[in-house]
């Protein structure tokens, strides 16, 4: 087949702005699914994502129209996932922009705009929901122009809930982006822009092929890696997998190509013959680097191997979040976990939970630091207790992120205030027209990790968005905020916190503490310090009466029960030295939110 | 081991606030049906002939007419053989208590009366809701004891809203001056269910302060040391010789077969629960035989843990040896660390029987509850 025969796009946009609709649409325009296949959602594969509207792992279709072959690339939806973004956007030449015209131009929207333009796309805006009561497509579109320069005429409107106008959708693919350019005659090369296990045939890569042509029984070489096999099957999506013969240049399929784990193959990578020594790499290629990480422990200590084993199992199909175990002087055996941001975070625990049945306790979330050691050596750090002593650091850095938020006018002054509390360095602020402004701040990953987003939502009141991107470290005056419960340190309560801020986190902590550690026969100090020097302490008193007035016959079994039951509560509770501390403890100092209703 | 017997009358006055016994009042209640269904489940259940002791509770036994009291009583007695040493108790209310009423009790062979008193002021017996006055309660021990029944017991309530050590103290001198046999000095409790409980919950009444309910708690045992009554359990004083041999049958985990509504037995190593409605436990007596609705036996180690967290209310404590062979475990090695742990505590005596400390005593569910 002819380069001039391919259409390579992708659709990006904000979450709900009716991705997935849109993409099911064409493919049941096109005739890849009958109306009878067609279903809500085809592309999005996992509960979870459908659950969270969001999609996790790309995937692809080939769409024949007009005697071309188009190829749909869906990309990951989500901020913690903008290198996979990235990669898939490599994939393509163009993107279409779709717009929830009731909802107007959302930060997502904006943050994938530029970097589709940043990897050289032709972008095709699309409003969307235009048979919606409540659309706004004046306001979308002056948005649209406002915010990211295009011209009114250039914007299509569809619903892709009716199907109305998707077939402009489809004639401007084929007539605004331009076919892929490549060498058909040329070595082989590939861009793997995204990869999935499958219980039977091990890792099946996504491929983008730029020159040459990809068939069974060669053996490739992956360049980041140095990994050689050979090819076992190439196929395409239709959008269900189908082998074909050979994958030519500016096509878009998979290859199977006996690989046990994702461990073993890095999204970004190039693929080329194996005898091609002198194969150039697809620029741009990154391991991707988790930024923010916590413990992951069970909420039952016999739990661990159970644990353990749905942690390999959720790894296969998620090579991008990391572990290893790590004990805890509090919390026994489990693992530290790697994340690529706070929302990844937050799935992989949740498809943790939901799909092993084991209870776990996580422990406050941390971002990576690096530390300039006094002997010039650099360090990163993934735990608070791996820092070094404060007189052995020169510098300490900590990640900044971008920050873009879009929100009504209104709301500018809450987010300023929360930025500035947040640490944030103020960018810039634009107008998207009269009803939408994106403020830009740089912010320390580690403050918006926890927390940051429930509370953009309710200083706009559900309508700000925000997106962010790694922007580099900073040196930061940063401290380890060491709670100690009865003089020992809780290696999994302690925090790296930064200086200004450190005593009013402690005080938060210690208070959270508190109210939940039940008295004991004994009084507990509870104190957070900055090396020796205290910041806060609290006391919990010890308790001094415990007794049942009454046991008769008639009472002796309810008592029992009774203190059966406060047993069987100890017995979930972690100890550290001769305190036992209930799991509510490790979350609570989680959850920031009390402490700031009370402000 | 010849099992004690505990028969219930689930009738009084009125319903006391801070009361979750099994107990109702009386207005309306036919209770002669209800005598009549006690004496059918002592007939189809018979009690052992010649149990340790007896004991009437409620409830409150004399709050039945004279004739009543005098039937089941009778109904009782007749399945038994005579023993005039036997413990034999019945419990009265100072509200309802007449000089008739102890001769019918007297004439049956109740050698002990245990007093609901309560309190010796006016005010607190208003809180608590009890029908009765300060002045009744003497009135009432002079009726038991001239009606010759020689060995009586006070209950008495302390850290009850609104009442202060002094308060407290003063209450107990009423009891010492009047040189009960056996007193029993229950802090209020907030059992669910209560209208206290519910009143609690919704914040229109609030515990006492702990250090205080804890100071009344050490002074008691203080003050009655000094009058002469030792304290044997958590709420329990006694004059030497004087201690409750039914109630300590509890304290031992040894078995009883108890009769009425919300009664409740442990035969042969299970406990048993009757229905506690006064309607139902009659139709499933008369229909079934007996009225057991809960059933529970424990094995081994939870048994044992059982008999551990009974035997350690007393001053009497337990021996692990006699608690293992009776449960058939080695208990001295199973209990070992808990043991080991509430000593370096301070909550346990050193040696052997297990007893608890001074300091044990005020936190006795922390130490029993570290062996369940």
């Amino acid at each position: 087949m002819r380069l001039d025969q391919f259409r390579n796009f992708c659709i990006i946009a904000h979450i709900d702005h009716g991705k997935s609709t849109l993409a099911d649409r064409l493919l049941l325009r096109t005739g890849v699914v009958t109306k009878r296949e067609f279903r809500d959602q085809i592309l999005d594969v996992m509960d979870l994502e459908r659950e969270r509207g969001i999609t996790i792992k790309a995937s692809a279709a080939q769409l024949p129209h007009a005697g071309l072959t188009l190829n749909l690339i869906d990309t990951p939806g989500h901020v913690d996932f903008s290198y996979e973004v990235s990669r898939s956007l490599h994939a393509c030449e163009g993107a279409l922009l779709l717009v929830d015209c009731a909802q107007g131009v959302e930060a997502q929207t904006v943050a994938n705009a530029y970097m589709a333009v940043e990897a050289g796309l032709e972008l095709v805006p699309v409003l969307n929901k235009i048979d919606l009561p409540g659309a706004r497509p004046d306001l979308a579109l002056e948005q649209l122009q406002a915010g990211l320069g295009f011209s009114p005429d250039e914007v299509l409107r569809v619903s892709a809930k009716t199907g109305e106008g998707v077939d402009g959708v489809l004639q401007a693919v084929v007539e605004r982006i331009p076919p892929p350019e490549g060498d058909p005659d040329a070595p082989v090369r590939a861009l793997l822009y995204d990869a999935s296990y499958d219980d039977y045939r091990g890792v099946i890569t996504y491929v983008r092929v730029l020159d040459g042509e990809l068939k069974k029984g060669m053996r490739v070489r992956f360049l980041a890696t140095g990994v050689v096999r050979e090819v076992q099957e190439v196929g395409i999506f239709q959008p269900k997998p189908k082998a074909v013969a050979t994958l030519g240049a500016g096509n878009v399929g998979y290859v199977v190509a006996n690989i046990k784990t994702l461990k073993d193959v890095h999204i970004g990578d190039t693929l080329a013959s194996a005898t091609d020594d002198a194969a150039e790499p697809v620029p741009g290629f990154k391991e991707p680097q988790p930024l923010v990480f916590c413990g992951i422990y069970p909420a039952s200590t016999q739990d661990i191997q159970e644990l353990r084993r749905a942690i390999e199992k959720l790894h296969l199909n998620d090579a991008s979040f990391t572990f290893h175990p790590e004990s805890s002087e509090a919390l026994g055996f489990g693992f530290r976990c790697g994340f690529l941001g706070p929302l990844h975070m937050e799935i992989v625990q949740e498809r943790l939970e939901r799909e092993s049945g084991v209870e776990i306790i996580q422990t406050a979330p941390n971002v990576t630091y690096e530390v300039l050691r006094t002997d010039g050596q650099e360090v990163r750090i993934e735990r608070p207790s791996e820092l070094p002593e404060s007189n052995y650091i020169e510098e300490f850095r900590e990640p900044i992120v971008r920050t873009q938020m879009l929100m009504p006018p209104d709301a500018i002054g809450a987010l300023m205030t929360l930025c500035n509390e947040r640490r944030g360095k103020f960018v810039k602020q634009e107008y998207l027209g009269p009803t939408r402004v994106i403020l830009t701040y740089d912010l320390p990953l580690a403050e918006i990790v926890v927390d940051f987003y429930d509370l953009l939502k309710s200083a706009t009141r559900g309508y700000g968005t925000m997106d962010y991107e790694l922007v580099g470290f900073q040196a930061s005056d940063l401290v380890r905020l060491r709670i100690l419960v009865s003089g020992t340190e809780v290696d999994a309560l302690s925090v790296i916190h930064h200086r200004e801020d450190a005593q009013r986190r402690g005080r938060e902590v210690i208070m959270a503490l508190r109210k939940t550690i039940p008295r004991q026969m004994f009084d507990i100090a509870l104190q957070a310090a900055i090396g020796g020097k205290v910041l806060a302490r609290e006391t919990i008193k010890a308790l001094r009466k415990n007794v049942t007035a009454k046991c008769y016959g008639g009472d002796v079994s309810r008592k029992r029960k009774l203190l059966e039951k406060q047993k069987e509560g100890k017995k979930r509770m972690r100890h550290v030295g001769n305190v036992a501390i209930p799991q509510e403890a490790f979350l609570a100092v989680l959850d920031r939110r009390e402490e700031r209703k009370k402000k | 081991m010849t099992p004690t017997v505990y028969v219930h009358i689930p009738f009084c006055e009125t319903k006391c606030p801070y009361c979750d016994f099994n107990s109702f009042a009386v207005q309306g209640r036919d209770v002669d049906g209800y005598l009549a269904a006690l004496s059918e489940e002592l007939d189809r259940r018979p009690p052992p002939p010649d149990p340790p002791t007896l004991f009437i509770g409620g409830g409150t036994p004399t709050v039945p007419r004279p004739e009543q009291i005098d039937r089941y009583l009778g109904d009782l007695l007749r399945r038994l053989r005579p023993d005039p040493a036997r413990e034999f108790t019945v419990e009265a209310n100072p509200g309802s208590l007449t000089a008739e009423k102890v001769a019918v009790l007297a004439a049956h062979g109740v050698n002990r009366v245990s007093l609901g008193a309560q309190s010796f002021l006016d005010r607190h017996l208003k809180t608590l809701g009890r029908v009765h006055s300060a002045a009744q309660i003497e009135e009432a021990f002079r009726l038991v004891r001239d009606g010759g029944i020689d060995n009586v017991n006070l209950d008495l309530i302390f850290a009850v809203p609104g009442l202060d050590l002094r308060d407290w103290l003063y209450t107990l001198d009423c009891a010492v001056a009047l040189q009960p046999e056996h007193l029993s000095c229950y802090a209020l409790i907030f059992e669910p269910g209560t209208e206290f409980h519910a009143r609690r919950q919704r914040g229109l009444m609030h515990a006492l302060d702990e250090e205080d309910e804890l100071r009344m708690f050490r002074f008691t045992e203080r003050r009655l040391r000094h009058a002469g009554w030792q304290r044997y359990e958590i709420s329990a004083f006694a004059r030497p010789g004087k201690h409750c041999r039914h109630n300590l049958g509890y304290w031992r985990n040894e078995p009883y077969a108890g009769y009425g509504a919300g009664a409740f037995s442990y035969l042969d190593g299970e406990r048993c629960g009757n229905e506690r409605h006064l309607e139902r436990y009659a139709r499933a007596v008369h229909e079934r035989g007996d009225a057991f609705v809960s059933h529970e036996r424990l094995e081994g180690s939870r048994a044992a843990a059982e008999t551990i967290f009974l035997g350690l209310r007393t001053r009497y404590g337990v021996r692990l040896d006699s608690v293992g062979e009776r449960h058939g475990i080695d208990a001295q090695r199973e209990f070992a660390p808990v043991v080991t742990r509430l000593r370096e505590q301070g909550l346990l005596r050193r040696g052997e029987p297990l007893r608890m400390t001074r300091r044990g005593w005020r936190v006795a569910d922390t130490v029993s509850s570290a062996f369940l």
